[in-house]
């Protein structure tokens, strides 16, 4: 289902603004790295769980790369600096990415068998069901992992207040490298399952899927992981029914039209937002 | 003149006036993300306008700004209530809605893009660059300017002194939108043609950056960060198709190596006394 | 006797010196300068980087093979190649330049429609011939008369030939449509091209005036497809580029829909046949050019572009398409101009050069190129079309 792949990359965005307070806007670009690393591994020959797993570990790098150009050094600049930066990163994202992998659609190797059953206008098939599941069990993953490990605690200290965090013990930094790692991971998986089903990937489809991830983020509440989760698949749902019944033009202008209205008028989501900022 | 440089030039003029109605805006510490949305409205107007009732470019260009003024401080009156990231996310949404209903609306030609408007040369375009920065140095010398700056540097305390705060936090919105919008009718009465994916996220997003590369503490570093992220592309050209790819490293190297852009307050100060020292060595 | 002698060698000198003033007499062509300059405004990076980069080796091939030759009486061709980054601000700059800092006769160029949409307006100020080998827009050219050329055809063309042999194929008596929204050739296919041609055979359109629609790069469409499936059409047209129709018909066949699909030329890039498997097979299209063609112009063009592919050298751009089949038709029709016009490449005659080659390539209608013609009266290019239908994982062209 569409919709499970903007909730990973809503649950991405959502990790690096609940610790960083700041917006990745090159994340939807380490979707389109780790679906094209997913891609080449494929043409290799790899079985897909091999794929899967070494596309997620190599979005996780690309995603720390970012963290390492632009946030670390940019600490003590204008605290949208790294925002800014992200952006020109991205650029070198997408155009880096065309040099290696052209820029028309790729495809990916159809190596899985389907079935499928009808709800209504929407139609689901079994990848949907495998995504649906791989993107729920990684939720429960993290999720546990940020309230019961030492990592989670140390991640969620550092998102209440950095000094305090560091006064007591935890190193913070450490902390940045794993959360832009783990928000990486999840847009990798999401590019892989992404190009398995749907398409042909080109460099360019994490601009949109990046900006429709941040308005599930929006929606969901912002630095709310479930809350993520759970706006990603309903855009994606939105997204089905309005082409179901209206037309494809209007799509991007009721989503963004949404975001907007939420952040006027209900910042906090429709789960509660656990920013500090809010 | 060479036609290609003049072609350099006039780009640069438009982007110049994208960077100060971003700073416009930032100038009481809200970041818009959205501008590219009032230069579309700006050159959707004035285009109309000029080719389909028949109006002539300079009235056309004003109505334009003002209908992107308008939109600019009606956006300025729920922006008050966020801050930070929030805002930016926001004006980001406000400048994929404008793009995305562009793209719909027929009249407009909708996916067909609008074709038809012309007449922006290079002294029309740097007429409004001029007047802008002069507006720009103004302020700097007026009592608006130090209201602004006490806006910026502490909200709480400029209120108590009876600043009007909101009013000004609306207005420049509504200022930045002008100038945004006088950019957009002069890019569509540049280029002959408009669709709305010439608005999109990277337009806004480039406009931003001149001004944080530029140097967002005086508005002489978004004039600034323009020219050199105008004529950076162009001069990249030797490195054929890797050129976007190194324009991207550059940026982020830039912000790496320089974070409070080219020019600070310190940096135009010093600037303006040498050059104030030369003038006077002249003269005598 | 001397005085006959002196007459004798006075007449005898005259002789010689008309002859020698002859060739000076007669219009034989001097081509000034040390190379003739043709300038390419193509993508070399951004959307359009694959494309661009084998429009220009396309081009560059042509200008290899004319120089082979011994170029135009001994002067050779220097092709001028500038990117456009896919962006219509870049191309405009890049018009610029290669009119102004190269001085070019012609530009090959832009790809884009939004690219072409404005440096056509330009192309007439500066006055300089601009051939876009791949837009396809309907009325873009005839809006920008006289300077600005398409070597392509018009949909327009390409489905009334497609609709027919549809038709008769699989005896097709109403229709469905699907269309993208987002990309402006596929919207005018699905919206005014293809309805039109359907009428024109009497086929039932069942969409009317409201096709399915969806936007370019979607990455599904189970909707549009249930849509599609409940309306039980003969067939499915649709306004689609290539890799959409792929996923397009991919779905279908998912979805158990067992109807033929058609559109036009667009939907023959991409890779369909060779990624679609069996879920293709059966589908229509049609172009001015595909690589199984083996006439011994289209060979001439395969053995140039083998070797021009030194330029932009990669995976992507191996193998030629119809694009660079365009761009390098474009060069020859160019040169031709050149030739027939009396272009004297002399730098003070550059704008009239320019305009020679204008009032050619107006009246051009009996090229013989690859697959060109020359252009027709709105600046449209004159092409045959050629129907093809999905066989095998290949492209294969349809018998009239």
């Amino acid at each position: 289902m569409l919709g499970s792949t903007y909730s990973l990359i809503a649950m991405g965005y959502t990790l690096v603004l609940g610790v960083l307070q700041m917006l990745n806007i090159a994340h939807g670009d380490v979707f389109m790295f780790g679906a094209f690393l997913g891609l080449t591994l494929a043409f290799l020959g790899m079985p897909l769980y091999w794929s899967l797993i070494l596309a997620m570990l190599g979005a996780g790098i690309v995603s720390i790369l970012i963290e390492r150009f632009c946030f670390r050094p940019l600490r003590k600049a204008h605290f949208l600096g790294p925002l800014l930066s992200t952006i020109a990163f991205g650029i070198l994202l997408q155009n880096v990415a065309t040099q290696i992998w052209g820029s028309e659609p790729s495809r990916y190797p159809q190596t899985t068998e389907i079935s499928q059953f009808q709800l209504g206008p929407i139609l689901i098939s079994s990848i949907h069901i495998i995504i649906l599941a791989t993107s729920l069990l990684l939720m429960i993953v993290i999720d546990q992992f940020v309230k019961r490990t030492r990592m989670g605690r140390a991640m969620r200290a550092t998102s209440e207040n950095q000094t305090n965090a560091s006064l007591l013990g935890v190193d913070i930094f450490r902390v940045f490298t794993f959360t832009f790692f783990a928000s990486g991971a999840l847009a990798g998986v999401a590019g892989v399952l992404t190009a398995l089903v749907y398409l042909q990937i080109t460099p360019f489809i994490g601009i949109r899927q990046g900006l429709i991830g941040m308005v599930a983020m929006v929606i969901g509440g912002l630095g709310n992981l479930r809350g993520a989760m759970i706006g990603g698949i309903m855009l994606g749902v939105l997204e089905v029914m309005n082409d179901a019944y209206l037309t494809a033009g209007y799509r991007d202008m009721i989503i963004f039209g949404l975001f907007f209205l939420f952040l006027m008028f209900k910042p906090e989501g429709l789960f509660g937002a656990t920013n500090r900022e809010s | 003149m060479s036609v290609y440089l003049e072609g350099v030039l006039a780009l640069m003029g438009i982007n110049i006036l994208m960077a100060l109605s971003v700073y416009a805006i930032l100038t009481t510490d809200q970041l818009s993300l959205g501008n590219a949305g009032f230069m579309a409205i700006g050159a959707y107007t004035s285009a109309y306008l000029t080719v389909k009732s028949g109006m002539p470019l300079l009235p056309a260009i004003l109505v334009g700004a003002l209908a992107s003024s308008i939109i600019g401080l009606l956006i300025g009156i729920p922006a008050l209530r966020l801050k930070g990231i929030y805002l930016v996310m926001a004006t980001l949404g406000f400048g994929e809605v404008v793009r995305t209903f562009f793209m719909n609306f027929e009249p407009t030609g909708g996916a067909y893009g609008f074709r038809g408007p012309s007449g922006a040369t290079l002294p029309l375009i740097y007429g409004w660059v001029l007047l802008s920065i002069f507006f720009f140095w103004l302020l700097t010398r007026s009592r608006l300017g130090r209201s602004l700056d006490a806006v910026r540097d502490d909200p709480e305390v400029a209120s108590t002194v009876g600043l009007h705060v909101t009013l000004l936090k609306i207005g420049v919105f509504g200022f930045g939108a002008f100038i945004a919008g006088v950019a957009g009718a002069l890019y569509a009465h540049y280029m002959f043609y408009i669709e709305s994916n010439n608005f999109n996220f990277l337009v806004s997003a480039m406009a931003v950056l001149f001004v944080i590369l530029g140097g967002m503490q005086t508005f002489w570093g978004a004039v600034v960060g323009a020219i050199i992220f105008s004529i950076l592309p162009e001069a990249l050209r030797f490195m054929k198709d890797w050129r976007l790819s190194l324009y991207g490293a550059v940026l982020v190297s830039m912000m790496i190596f320089r974070p409070s852009g080219i020019l600070t307050r310190e940096t135009v100060r010093d600037l303006g006394e040498w050059f104030g020292g030369m003038f006077r060595m002249t003269r005598s | 006797m001397e005085g006959k002698m002196k007459i004798f060698l006075l007449a005898l000198f005259c002789a010689f010196a008309l002859v020698s003033l002859f060739p000076l007499i007669s219009s034989a062509q001097t081509i000034a300068g040390k190379e003739i300059r043709i300038g390419a405004a193509l993508c070399i990076s951004g959307h359009g980087a694959n494309v661009g980069k084998r429009e220009a080796i396309g081009a560059q091939a042509a200008v290899d093979a004319i120089n082979g030759e011994g170029g135009v009486t001994g002067v050779p061709l220097k092709l001028y190649i500038e990117d456009t980054a896919s962006n219509p601000q870049e191309a405009v700059n890049v018009v610029r330049k290669l009119v102004a800092d190269h001085k070019v006769l012609a530009i090959v160029g832009p790809h884009y429609s939004s690219e072409a949409e404005a440096t056509f307006p330009l192309g007439n100020q500066l006055k300089i011939v601009q051939i876009c080998v791949a837009s396809s827009k309907p009325g873009l050219s005839a809006a920008n008369r006289p300077y600005a050329f398409r070597n392509t055809l018009t949909e327009d063309k390409i489905a009334g030939a497609v609709v027919k042999a549809f038709k008769k194929r699989y005896n097709i008596k109403k229709v469905a449509i699907i269309t993208d929204i987002k990309d402006a050739v596929s919207k005018s296919v699905g919206t005014m091209v293809l309805p039109a041609a359907f009428k024109a055979e009497g086929i039932e359109i069942i969409t009317g005036t409201d096709p399915v629609t969806f936007q370019t790069n979607d990455t599904q469409f189970t909707a549009q497809i249930t849509k599609l499936k409940a309306m039980k059409p003969d067939g499915v047209g649709m306004g689609a580029l290539g890799p959409d129709a792929l996923n397009i018909i991919t779905e279908a066949r998912r979805q158990g829909m067992t109807q033929p699909f058609m559109s036009t030329a667009p939907i023959m890039e991409g890779e369909v046949p060779q990624l679609g498997g069996k879920a293709v097979e059966g589908t229509f299209s049609g172009t001015i050019w595909d690589r199984s063609d083996d006439s011994p112009k289209s060979k001439k063009f395969k053995g140039a572009y083998d070797k021009a592919v030194r330029i932009y050298p990669g995976e992507y751009t191996k193998l030629p398409d119809y694009y660079a089949v365009n761009a390098y038709d474009a060069v020859f029709m160019t040169v031709e101009a050149i030739k027939k016009k009396g272009v004297t490449n002399k730098p003070g005659d550059l704008e009239k050069d320019r305009t020679k080659v204008m009032e050619y390539f107006t009246t051009l209608r009996d090229f013989h190129g690859v697959a060109s013609r020359g252009f027709n009266e709105v600046g449209d290019g004159v092409k045959d079309v050629q129907v093809y239908e999905i066989k095998a994982g290949q492209w294969v062209a349809v018998k009239k």
